[in-house]
């Protein structure tokens, strides 16, 4: 009987994959369906004994009437522009120089690799450590050339650029990747077109390169918001929120409200309205990769 | 022309330059200051070559701090999540990679539609499944919960090595008696090991790197992970960076370890993960 299945080509392949859908079934997707059930009760570290009372839609009521989570949803967007702006001019350049100059390409691409491969703990002291007022690089750095040193982390206004520094820090590599494998993509033919044509290399970058390069670069943009949203692991280790909430994500805020505050069907709540935010992006991630098809 | 080209050479390189320095200076700062002795670590101005080598910190870290049990703890998770991922990621992979079956499409889009789920949206019911299924504060916590992390992107990863092997071997294999199974286990597993090698490592990095689950679902300080240990060096109103940046610079080791010797499999799985349908 066992052996009939097991070598049956109609019934195999569901038993090849039975172990995998059992995981994800128990690990992601009865989670998923369970958070939305928790976002409709009161739930709190206080009641997980006794019980949570149901209270429907009032946690996402109350959620927009938070003016602590209206101001997380601005930092965040601080922090999605910020890093994008910055992950993407660099990655870009980085994908270009790459793909032109093979040779020291080699030495370069897995030195710059090395941060997003780093823990997020490690990352964050890594950068606690190169803010440090007194002993840190960047200050040291700054005296050096006579100016003033800068309270990265514990000021108000410099913080969450300081979050955004370590943060292109890490994530650059990964657009340097990304836009580097779709430029092997793009054919010759085009650019020796041009160049009969009398093309100059910036024209050939302007009209060939960048058209062509449209679809993996909004592909890129879309992963990076998706990823820079969702992340709170840095946050949490080098500034929780803080100053005064300056860096208070929406990701963080909800980190804070269920694991701090104890509001776990408030966190819940957060997480699913991230999660709409989430699949409008991947709409859209799956209308670029539709049109590029 | 030529002098147009030199011109370009020199930005290019010093532009590389400057990013490469961007990089490693981070690293090379915690590395530097893991072997200062203690009075240099915190002395002002800090000194961006140390005046003298110290492997105090080290002496410290691995004799009188709990990263070594931390570093058992986090190996029993990674042999654990790799071994359990590994095994299921590689048979459905190649489900998918060698058999035409009813449902199949459907399935490899709820796999994607489960990986773009992010992991912090699931992070507060999967700590009420585990604390109802009464794991919490177990390492079997942590073995679960990885596993939401890494088995999508090791399904495809594996799914697409399969599907570079030649069904050929296989059937000449199966023509000479070999059951599916046995084809499998004979002739295409032993093919793949640069596969297997790649997706394992994947494993080993995501739960080496791991904290926020182990932070929330672990209590007790025999438990606590390698990252974890971190964080003991953090105390209230002073930081041991002296000691901290020691452990930093063991727990960047196996990766930057990994890097070196694989770099090109992981920056095509890195890519694989999230350009492949």
């Amino acid at each position: 009987m066992i052996k009939g299945i097991l070598n049956s080509e109609r019934t195999l392949p569901y038993v090849l994959m039975a172990p995998l859908l059992v995981l994800l079934f128990s690990v992601t997707l009865f989670p998923f369906l369970w958070n939305f059930y928790v976002s409709m009760h009161d739930l709190k570290t206080t009641n997980l004994q006794s019980g949570a009372p149901f209270v429907g839609l009032a946690n996402y009521f109350r959620l927009f009437r938070d003016p602590t989570f209206l101001h997380s949803l601005k930092i965040s967007s601080y922090f999605v522009l910020g890093s994008m702006v910055g992950q993407f001019g660099l990655g870009l350049l980085l994908a270009m120089i790459l793909h032109y100059h093979p040779g020291p390409a080699r030495v370069f691409r897995v030195i710059f690799v090395i941060p997003w491969i780093l823990s997020a703990l490690i990352i964050g002291y890594s950068w606690i450590w190169m803010y440090n007022y007194r002993f840190g690089l960047i200050n040291s750095l700054l005296r050096l050339v006579g100016l003033r040193p800068i309270h990265w982390l514990n000021d108000i206004r410099m913080a969450l650029w300081a979050l955004v520094i370590a943060n292109i820090w890490r994530g650059t590599p990964f657009t340097m990747l990304f836009l580097e494998a779709a430029l092997k993509t793009i054919p010759s033919e085009p650019y020796e077109a041009a160049k009969v044509d009398g093309a100059t290399s910036w024209q050939s970058f302007r009209y060939i390169t960048l058209p062509l390069l449209r679809p993996a670069i909004a592909i890129n943009l879309i992963l990076v918001t998706m990823w820079t949203f969702n992340l709170f692991d840095t946050i949490l280790v080098m500034t929780k929120g803080g100053p005064a909430n300056a860096t208070l994500t929406t990701a963080m805020y909800m980190y804070k409200s269920a694991f701090e505050y104890g509001l776990l069907g408030y966190g819940s709540a957060i997480t699913i309205v991230m999660l709409l935010i989430n699949a409008l992006l991947a709409v859209l991630y799956f209308k670029t990769i539709g049109r590029r098809a | 022309m030529k002098r147009g080209t030199i011109l370009r050479k020199t930005l290019v390189y010093s532009f590389l330059a400057l990013y490469a320095i961007f990089t490693l200076l981070p690293i090379y700062w915690v590395f530097v200051t893991s072997v200062k002795p203690s009075a240099e670590v915190e002395s002002f101005p800090p000194t961006l070559l140390p005046h003298s080598f110290s492997l105090e910190h080290y002496e410290f870290v691995f004799l009188k701090t709990r990263v070594v049990r931390g570093i058992v703890n986090s190996l029993i998770v990674t042999v654990a999540v790799t071994a359990i991922s590994l095994v299921s990621a590689s048979l459905a992979g190649y489900a998918l990679a060698r058999f035409r079956f009813p449902g199949k499409n459907a399935l490899t889009a709820a796999i994607l539609g489960l990986y773009l789920i992010p992991p912090v949206v699931n992070v507060i019911p999967l700590f009420l499944l585990l604390r109802t299924l009464r794991l919490l504060n177990t390492l079997w916590a942590l073995i679960l919960a990885y596993q939401a992390l890494v088995l999508p992107l090791l399904t495809f990863l594996l799914r697409n090595y399969f599907e570079s092997i030649p069904r050929e071997l296989e059937e000449s294999a199966l023509v000479d008696g070999c059951t599916r199974l046995g084809a499998l286990w004979r002739v295409t597993l032993p093919l793949s090991i640069p596969g297997l090698a790649t997706a394992a490592i994947f494993a080993f990095i995501f739960s080496w790197n791991e904290f926020i689950f182990a932070l929330l679902f672990l209590f007790s300080d025999e438990l606590k992970t390698f990252q974890l240990t971190l964080m003991e060096f953090v105390k209230l109103y002073r930081i041991d960076w002296g000691a901290l940046t020691a452990a930093m610079v063991i727990g960047m080791a196996p990766v930057l370890f990994f890097l070196a010797v694989a770099q090109r499999y992981l920056i095509a799985g890195l890519l694989g993960g999230a350009i492949k349908r």
